[in-house]
Order: structure tokens, then sequence, then C-alpha cells
């Protein structure tokens, strides 16, 4: 499972990087993460976190992501870690916020796995690692929901969806206009986010919640056009399947 | 059935946690510590996000007369959908960290003391949200001056705004 989890992990991470790059222009020194701006917060970084320096940071995380595709071990996943933490660091935390810490949760597992050559101890440590920050990730955001009487009530879920950053689409927006749709809405949400523990139980309940996981992210994607969560998440769900298999 | 009942006992002492009033902890490391030490709140408060307005004033050598700047209006461009944005959405993305930026120069804002001296202009919070309007008008002439202004809540959209502040005034 772990190679599993490697290779979905490698997917999101060229995925990821290559995005970037197209975006590029946007911390150029000209752009809107101009390293001019940073450099009084982050000036003892500029061997790595300058925008040419930058660019080879994220062209060695793209060769890494994709050695590790490949199947080479070594030093990948530790320099896949410190890279990805330069690229948090340089956008002042995360450039996307959960996704980015998602990747660095899955990374960890992965650097932790690979330390001590393998041993099964530390292998079945770092899974056990990331599927329980991944039910964390659902769990967490489930209960902070619940006690939210917004969230009860279905106007959270009004609210966000009216929000015209997200310019959600009007077909999506149309269900939940009327509070019954808002409040069934917010409950099947928050049904299954607290319920995901539930997930590791057994073999059939983790297909399950998969599938429900799977309909979630989509959906966030046709909303919202949060494609790297999706991305981020998929590449971590490798461990909690191997999780409910063994727990 | 004992490890059925530890991760019960976990997960309910997460909840309780989960529930309690959140101590906000203010030291650069925290930036780090939230990297590596996820929160996992996805949403739970609604009912604000900063919207950033500007107003654009074309002409004119003089910065002060107010008469000079157009109205308030939008400047981020809002996201676009298509299927492939499920695995390739990069401006999408982009829209998302720019939210960022201004969520980050609200939260620099609120975390000032009162006797705190220190301009706004100064924060990297501010430059940013700077870079960034200067980023998307990248296309006016130059000379052209621009004021910004964040909100708390969407005053085109309708909604009640608390002015959370308005800048100086920036030749593009």
């Amino acid at each position: 499972m772990l190679r599993i989890l490697e290779i979905t992990t490698a997917i999101w991470i060229v995925v990821g990087t290559l995005e970037l790059l197209a975006l590029q222009r946007a911390f150029a020194d000209d752009g809107i993460w101009r390293w001019s701006t940073l450099q009084p917060e982050l000036g003892w970084l500029r061997t790595v976190l300058a925008y040419r320096p930058f660019l080879a940071v994220l062209g060695v995380r793209l060769a890494c992501a994709v050695l590790l595709l490949a199947g080479v071990r070594g030093p990948v996943s530790l320099v896949l870690w410190v890279t990805t933490v330069l690229v948090n660091v340089r956008f002042r935390g995360t450039f996307n916020g959960g996704s980015d810490l998602m990747t660095m949760v899955v990374l960890t597992g992965l650097v932790v796995a690979d330390l001590g050559h393998r041993s099964p101890v530390l292998v079945n440590g770092a899974l056990l690692y990331v599927a329980a920050q991944v039910m964390l990730s659902y769990f967490v955001a489930g209960v902070v929901k619940l006690a939210n009487p917004a969230w009860r009530g279905g106007t959270a879920v009004r609210e966000i969806l009216a929000r015209a950053d997200f310019n959600v689409p009007a077909a999506v927006q149309r269900p939940v206009r009327r509070r019954g749709g808002a409040v069934v809405l917010s409950w099947c949400v928050m049904a299954f986010e607290c319920a995901f523990p539930v997930a590791f139980t057994s073999v059939p309940a983790v297909v399950v919640f998969a599938a429900i996981a799977v309909t979630f992210h989509v959906s966030n994607v046709v909303a919202f056009g949060l494609n790297r969560f999706l991305l981020a998440w998929a590449s971590a769900w490798p461990a909690v399947i191997w999780a409910a298999r063994v727990l | 059935m004992t490890t059925a009942l530890v991760v019960l006992g976990v997960l309910v002492l997460v909840g309780i946690l989960l529930v309690l009033p959140r101590v906000d902890v203010h030291h650069p490391l925290m930036t780090l510590f939230r990297v590596l030490v996820p929160s996992w709140r996805f949403f739970d408060s609604v009912s604000s996000h900063p919207t950033l307005l500007v107003r654009i004033a074309e002409t004119g050598p003089e910065p002060e007369p107010d008469q000079a700047f157009g109205p308030w209006r939008r400047l981020l461009p809002l996201p676009r959908h298509a299927w492939w944005h499920v695995v390739w959405n990069p401006a999408g993305n982009l829209s998302f960290a720019c939210h960022s930026v201004l969520g980050r120069l609200r939260s620099d804002l609120d975390e000032r003391d009162e006797d705190d001296a220190t301009p706004a202009a100064e924060l990297v919070s501010y430059q940013l949200v700077l870079n960034l309007v200067r980023w998307w008008l990248h296309d006016r002439p130059t000379g052209t001056r621009v004021q910004f202004r964040l909100t708390d809540g969407d005053p085109i959209g309708g909604i009640e705004p608390f002015e959370l502040m308005v800048s100086e005034v920036h030749a593009l």
C-alpha cells in the first residue's frame, strides 16, 4: 500500500507543481508574490526563494515527483518534503490552504516510512499517521460545523454558495435556495464528516465512505473549483484503505 | 474492544477541545507550526470574508481631488468553471490564493495592538495586496492612480459591509 501512496502522491505533486509553474508570472519579480516584497521577512532564504532559485526549487520538486512515480527511492521523499516546505514558506503559510497541508502530511508519512530501511514498524506507523490525519481532516471539520448554529440551520451553506468570489454555478445554487434544501445538504455534509471514523471499522465501510468522499470532493470542484483538495485528499486515501483493512 | 474504546475516547476528547473557545497564539513560528500541524477547521466561520474593492483615476496630475476617481468596483475576476478543472485549474487556484492574501491582511490588521504605530502600508500583507492590485491592473496607463479598500462583507453584493481599511493613493 505504501507504493500506491507514493504513486498517488507523485501524480498529485506533478500536477500541483505544473500548476505553480504555469502561474510563475504571479511570483516573478513584477508579480504579486515578488521577492522584493517578501525579502524583509524571508531574506535569509534568498538563495532558495528569490524568483530564479525558486523556479529551480519547483524544477527539483517536479523531477523528484517523477522519480517517485518511477519507483526511485533514497532521499526523494525527503527532497519533496523540503521543497514543499519551501513552497509553503514562499507563500507565507500555504498557497492553497488545506490541500498544501494534506500534502505535507502525506510527505511526512513517506519520509518516516523511508527511515530505517522501511522497517514494518515505521511503514505501518507512517501509514497510520496519514490515515489518522485524513480522518481528523473530516472529523474536525464536521465537529466545528456541528457546533455552529449557522451550519445546523442551513444558512452557512447558502452563504458559502452565494459568495461572489466562488462564482458557484447557478445550477448548484438552485437546490439550496430553499431553506429545506440547504438544511438537508448541511446535515448530509456534517453527518459524513462526523461519522468518518466509522470508515475504519471494516472494508465495506471504507468502500462506502470512499464513494461518498469522491462525490463530496468532485462536488467541491464543480461548485468551487477546488481541484487541489480533490487531488491532495485522493493522494492520501490509500492510507485510509490500508488502515481500514488492518485495524 | 479496548482499542475501539480508546479511539472513541480520543475522538470525544478531540470533539470537546474543538468546541472550546480558541486561544490565538501570535508568533512568527506559528505559521510554520500551522503547516506541520493542521487544524482542519474548514468553513467553521462563514459569516464574513474580506472583499477587495478598487477605484481608479486615469488622468489628472493632482492626487487629492476625490472626484478624479471612478466608482468603487470589485477587482478580482470571478473564477470560471470547466470540466477539466478537476485536474487542471491554475487560474482558479490563483484566484483562491489572492483571496488568501486578502484574508492575511485582514488578520494582520486584527492582530495589531491598539497602540501599534506601525502604518498599515508597512505590513508585508498590505504590500502583497498592493502588488495584487497592480498585477490585475497592469494594462492601465502609467500614471494611473489607484486606491483600494478592504471590507468584511460584500457591499456590491448587497451585504452591509464592515470597513476594514482604505488604502493610501498609489500610482500604478
